[in-house]
């Protein structure tokens, strides 16, 4: 392209190009009007700007930066003082439930108990200290005639930190030690140290008048004892609801005395075979075929007192079969009742003479001697579910 | 010391609008350039020298490009000068395998006296003469407008479209005359008019006012060599 040298300066000349644009270019001993083919042009004031998209991306990276900045100091706050970590169960006249931050103040005060809705209503418990709102409950609760010098109060730690839980404990201990109350504290789901002679008020717990009704002696024969009942006979269930069910259906699970000679099985022999009874069952093992044979005995049939109808066979059911249906009978009669535990029922001495102790079988297996032809007519197997 | 260097920020901060200082400057800096480019060529510089030309544009360069957020002028500038003779090394050395046409021949001749000159020189005298007093009467014409040849320069579009808006906007001017006149009559340049007949944006025509009133005088009477130098432009041709 041809250029026109239209001005000349000490630094530079402004040139024409034939496209009509000005330009300034290196002075190289140029005279105005002179046509230039190949000047040295100035180079452009490249003005570095950031682009609109870096501008962007760096908008969009100081708002995320200072979202998650704002989110982790959010979070940390809320994890040091909004978070339950722990919470204190006070079992006392009203049971009160102070749930804890992980510094150890409470947050929230709850209570299932009209009493201790009631003491949470008019007391303030926000920012104080745990050891604060307990001794102030408990203050309370003896101000209003709730608790009286020298009453037991059983308090429970849940944390999910075991080192926490070991020391509130030990402040727990030692902070109430001013209060004319017999405080224990423990950790939830453990069986307290020291023995409570006032259990907690449960609504679940059974009647005291039902246990003693409870005869102990066919627990005893079980040979599981019953919750509590070699150290603490009368002592309540801990607090702990699946520990509580969990015992109530351990001391049923053994089977009463009465409940054991109902289901056990009468000896299959006649009056003249009574002497030669089949050998007991093994476990596992099939039983003995249950068809009508001469080799087989015959279960006493409950007419065998009445001499006018013949005896009924034995139906032919397999043995697992009956196993099964034995079993369902036992656990039937296991079961306890809906509600507070059920005493075993004793047994009618009339109907069900005590049957002989069988010092040979550890499964209390009925002694084939012992037959009861009226209600039992066949139960050759009842080993299984006892054992 | 320093105010020294204030000076000379004042006076280089002046120069990047004015030429005139920018020259006063350039001319006062004269020993500092021929420093700059003997520490290069590695002898003193001559003023025939290309590359003393080019050092003192490289020096106007760093005039208009010195902020004082890039530290010391003369450090700015001696780097300035540098790169430029760097760069004007590295293009003459891609020419380096021609033969030029001074190099002397056996006969201690040069080999530009063996070529048949088709050039008329007394008539090119003659061009060049005419040239330069059309571009003394643009000059006169234009400073009546307030404009300079510098201005213009720096005013000129750079990017083509802008460019080209522009050129369209002269062209509507050339087809209709009475725009030239009243452009001359008012000393104005009609931008209303101009953006409306070439339906053109009116601040893109505003912001190279000063590049329209050259480009408006040229396509006047009186300038026949310029006009046919840009007369591709006038006619509409396309831009290289």
């Amino acid at each position: 392209m041809k250029y026109i040298v239209m001005e000349c300066h000490g630094g530079y000349a402004v040139l024409m190009d034939e496209a009509a644009r000005f330009v300034k270019a290196a002075n190289r001993h140029y005279t105005v009007g002179q046509t230039v083919t190949d000047p040295i042009l100035m180079e452009e004031n490249k003005e570095k700007t950031p682009s609109r998209n870096i501008t962007v991306i760096k908008r969009f990276a100081a708002a995320a930066a200072s979202i998650a900045v704002f989110a982790g100091a959010s979070y940390g706050y809320y994890y040091q003082n909004l978070k339950p970590h722990s919470s204190v169960i006070i079992c006392s006249a009203s049971d009160i439930c102070l749930n804890l931050n992980k510094k150890g103040h409470v947050i929230s005060v709850t209570s299932d108990d009209p009493a201790g809705e009631a003491i949470i209503r008019e007391y303030n418990y926000k920012g104080k200290d745990k050891l604060k709102v307990a001794g102030d409950i408990l203050e309370i609760e003896m101000a209003k005639g709730m608790l009286s010098s020298g009453d037991s109060v059983r308090m429970y730690v849940d944390t999910e930190d075991p080192e926490n839980c070991d020391v509130y404990k030990t402040e727990l201990e030692d902070g109430m030690k001013g209060l004319d109350l017999n405080i224990s504290v423990c950790e939830i789901g453990a069986q307290p140290a020291v023995s409570d002679p006032v259990p907690p008020p449960i609504q679940d717990q059974p009647a005291p008048e039902k246990k003693d009704e409870a005869p102990a002696k066919p627990a005893e024969t079980a040979g599981v004892p019953g919750p509590g009942s070699e150290n603490h006979p009368d002592a309540p269930a801990p607090p702990d609801p699946a520990k509580d069910g969990h015992k109530d259906k351990e001391g049923p699970a053994a089977p009463p005395q009465p409940a054991h000679s109902d289901d056990a099985p009468a000896p299959a022999a006649p009056d003249d075979k009574a002497e030669d009874p089949p050998p007991p069952p093994v476990d596992g093992d099939k039983p003995a075929p249950e068809a009508p044979g001469e080799d087989t005995p015959q279960p006493p049939a409950p007419a065998a007192k009445n001499d006018d109808k013949p005896t009924p066979p034995s139906p032919p059911v397999p043995a697992e079969q009956g196993d099964e249906k034995t079993a369902v009978r036992l656990t039937a009669a296991i079961q306890p009742p809906a509600g507070p535990v059920a005493a075993p029922i004793p047994p009618e001495p009339n109907r069900h003479p005590p049957v002989p102790e069988q010092e040979g079988s550890p499964d209390n297996l009925p002694a084939p001697e012992a037959p009861d032809p009226i209600d039992h007519p066949v139960a050759p197997e009842a080993e299984g579910p006892l054992s | 010391m320093d105010q020294d260097v204030q000076k000379l920020i004042k006076q280089v901060y002046e120069a990047k609008t004015d030429s005139h200082a920018a020259d006063e400057l350039i001319a006062s800096y004269m020993p500092f350039i021929k420093s700059e480019t003997a520490r290069f060529i590695n002898r003193p510089p001559q003023p025939e020298d290309d590359e003393l030309s080019i050092a003192m544009f490289a020096f106007y360069e760093a005039i208009r490009s010195y902020s004082k957020l890039k530290g010391s002028f003369l450090s700015f500038a001696a780097r300035q000068i540098k790169n430029r003779l760097i760069d004007n090394y590295r293009k003459e050395k891609r020419s380096r395998g021609l033969i030029s046409l001074d190099t002397p021949d056996e006969d201690d001749n040069e080999l530009i006296d063996t070529i048949s000159d088709s050039h008329d020189e007394y008539e090119e005298n003659e061009i060049r003469e005419a040239t330069q007093a059309e571009i003394r009467e643009l000059s006169a014409q234009m400073e009546t407008f307030g404009v300079s040849l510098s201005d213009v320069a720096d005013n000129s579009p750079k990017q083509g479209r802008t460019l080209a808006a522009c050129q369209k906007a002269v062209a509507y001017a050339r087809s209709h005359p009475g725009i030239l006149e009243e452009f001359l009559r008012t000393k104005r340049v009609p931008i209303a008019k101009l953006a409306e007949g070439t339906n053109t944006e009116r601040k893109t025509l505003e912001r190279h006012r000063r590049y329209l009133v050259a480009v408006l005088l040229i396509c006047t009477n009186g300038y026949e060599i310029m006009r046919g130098h840009i007369m591709q432009v006038l006619k509409g041709g396309e831009i290289t």
